[in-house]
């Protein structure tokens, strides 16, 4: 029992009071508490019920003035000041007060409770108030600071057409391509990249055929979308890709044999690898279907940065060549290492690490998402 | 086709020729998959009956209807048409004949057959077309264990690099490429072999 006497008064010089002293209080037998001075009880009361919510100092002054008050008042009617103070931190606590012997100390408590309850509630308010103004001043911030990384990455000769427009078009831009890339980021779309990417004629390829077969699912698939019932979609967006992949690599064919050989079974399978790249988002209404090729554009873009940025690495290191031609004093050493399966899994494993560190991105939750 | 051509045909495609680590015909659902052994077992197995299935039917079609008549430009929509009305038929089947797991299966069915493992093993049966029916069939079938061998390599190599507490930049995706660089470094020492068929 000194214990659990000695907290409380701390809590009264330090204004550190613990929820765990409140509850040591609410615990203690009726008996031991008539021996205690009733007035520091009260004020005990008071603050424990207060500090628990960290309201700030002048909320907790003025409503500690407030509960002091209602108790003077109360005091004085009654006169019976013994038997208080036990039944009051029992009802502060929230347990139902067992009925006391005395009837008095019951209506009492049921007038000083209005009071504190009102005075905690309006601590609870001012508490939530302040935590708004908190949130809206960092969410103002927070978007300062993107209006100005983003205007900084405009050139400054757009000047004269809409300005929001262009913020928003390069915003979109870097989004797509840089922080949200499709490969380094969220890591979709790898396989072409793995298999093919070995030089820049093949990295330039596979991201002519991406881009083409990007833009015109989606345009194909934002109509079909609008009617087909949910199970068909990845369906229909299958057959789509088949039906766009097979002309893209005649074309691609026609253009180049020789790269369209050396890409092999690769080319073909940006069919597969397109289909997450449907903007799913757009499935709603408020899309138009040119912003949606805009955005499938831009993510075909992101995918032939990757495949250009991957395929120019790999061949450097591997062959010691840039589009065929042999770099000064590379091209003897060759690391033929970043050719084969086991280089193209270790760099695009760096290069992911690399884009997570840039942009920030991490995956915290792995373990939850399980399919 | 004796035995002993089945027998180098199978571990041609298991380890020598792994679709996984050799082709590199692994997109993001691999290694999700890798979360959890049972799913990882489930989607290792419906990969196995899609590679199985779809080589058999792409040999049949590529033998009968492709090449006779010069059609194969056409080739990628006819393969990709295939897997996609096996998919189809396999929901219709599931929800026909056990609608109890047509919740479990509902994206794992999409997720197996809509991979690059499936349809890129159907254009290099189409590249070697010296196998004959039976060949293709089995050959399909052992590529799709490799697959499930890959799976399991991969789940139990990353689960061991869970307990290691790699930096946060590495965490999930990156370590995952740089296990299966080190897993793929192990299977080039199966490259040397020559097989027949």
């Amino acid at each position: 029992m000194s214990k659990n006497r000695k907290k409380p008064q701390n809590g009264l010089n330090l204004q550190g009071a613990d929820t765990n002293t409140v509850e040591n209080v609410s615990t203690q037998p009726q008996n031991d508490d008539k021996t205690a001075p009733a007035t520091s009880e009260i004020n005990k009361s008071d603050k424990k019920t207060l500090k628990p919510q960290k309201a700030t100092e002048g909320a907790s002054e003025s409503l500690e003035k407030s509960g002091a008050d209602s108790l003077d008042k109360t005091n004085p009617e009654t006169g019976n000041v013994g038997s208080k103070p036990v039944s009051n931190v029992k009802d502060n606590k929230g347990k139902a007060a067992k009925p006391a012997k005395n009837s008095k100390p019951i209506s009492e408590n049921a007038a000083e409770n209005s009071p504190l309850k009102k005075a905690s509630e309006l601590a609870g308010a001012f508490r939530a108030s302040l935590k708004i103004k908190r949130h809206k001043v960092t969410v103002e911030k927070e978007e300062a600071e993107t209006e100005t990384s983003v205007e900084k990455s405009v050139e400054p000769d757009l000047e004269n057409g809409d300005k929001e427009a262009d913020v928003e078009f390069w915003g979109n831009v870097k989004q797509h391509v840089l922080s949200a890339n499709p490969v380094f980021v969220k890591v979709i779309a790898i396989i072409p990249i793995l298999g093919a990417a070995t030089s820049l004629k093949n990295g330039i390829m596979l991201s002519f055929v991406m881009i083409l077969t990007v833009v015109l699912l989606n345009m194909i698939m934002y109509p079909l979308n609008q009617h087909l019932p949910r199970g068909y979609r990845t369906l229909a967006a299958f057959v789509v890709s088949g039906i766009i992949i097979t002309p893209a690599c005649m074309f691609a064919n026609y253009i180049a044999p020789s790269v369209t050989a050396l890409c092999g079974i690769y080319l073909p399978l940006i069919a597969i690898c397109a289909l997450p790249m449907i903007e799913k988002k757009h499935y709603g209404a408020r899309y138009g279907i040119a912003k949606t090729a805009l955005d499938a554009a831009l993510d075909g873009l992101g995918f032939a940065f990757a495949a250009i940025v991957f395929s120019v690495v790999r061949e450097i290191f591997g062959n010691g060549t840039l589009y065929d031609r042999p770099l000064p004093g590379i091209s003897q050493m060759k690391f033929s290492f970043a050719l084969l399966p086991a280089g193209a899994f270790l760099f695009l494993g760096l290069l992911v690490a690399l884009f997570r560190k840039i942009y920030g991105v991490s995956e915290d939750n792995d373990e939850d998402e399980v399919e | 086709m004796n035995g002993a051509q089945f027998w180098s045909l199978a571990v041609s495609a298991i380890f020598v020729q792994n679709l996984v680590m050799v082709y590199m015909l692994c997109d993001g659902g691999f290694f999700k998959a890798l979360k959890s052994p049972v799913s990882g077992l489930v989607y290792g197995g419906l990969v196995t009956a899609a590679t199985t299935i779809s080589s058999m039917l792409s040999w049949l079609l590529n033998r009968f209807l492709l090449r006779p008549f010069g059609f194969t430009w056409l080739s990628p929509f006819t393969f990709i048409l295939i897997i996609a009305l096996l998919e189809f038929s396999a929901e219709k089947l599931v929800a026909r004949f056990a609608p109890n797991y047509k919740n479990v299966l509902r994206k794992l069915l999409p997720a197996s057959a809509f991979n690059c493992a499936v349809l890129g093993l159907v254009f290099l049966n189409v590249q070697v077309n010296m196998r004959g029916f039976l060949g293709t069939t089995f050959y399909g079938f052992c590529a799709g264990l490799g697959y499930l061998a890959a799976l399991f390599i991969a789940a139990n190599a990353l689960e061991r690099v869970r307990f290691s507490a790699p930096s946060k930049i590495f965490k999930g995706l990156p370590i995952a490429l740089v296990t299966a660089s080190i897993i793929s470094l192990g299977l080039m020492g199966f490259s040397g072999i020559v097989i027949p068929y």
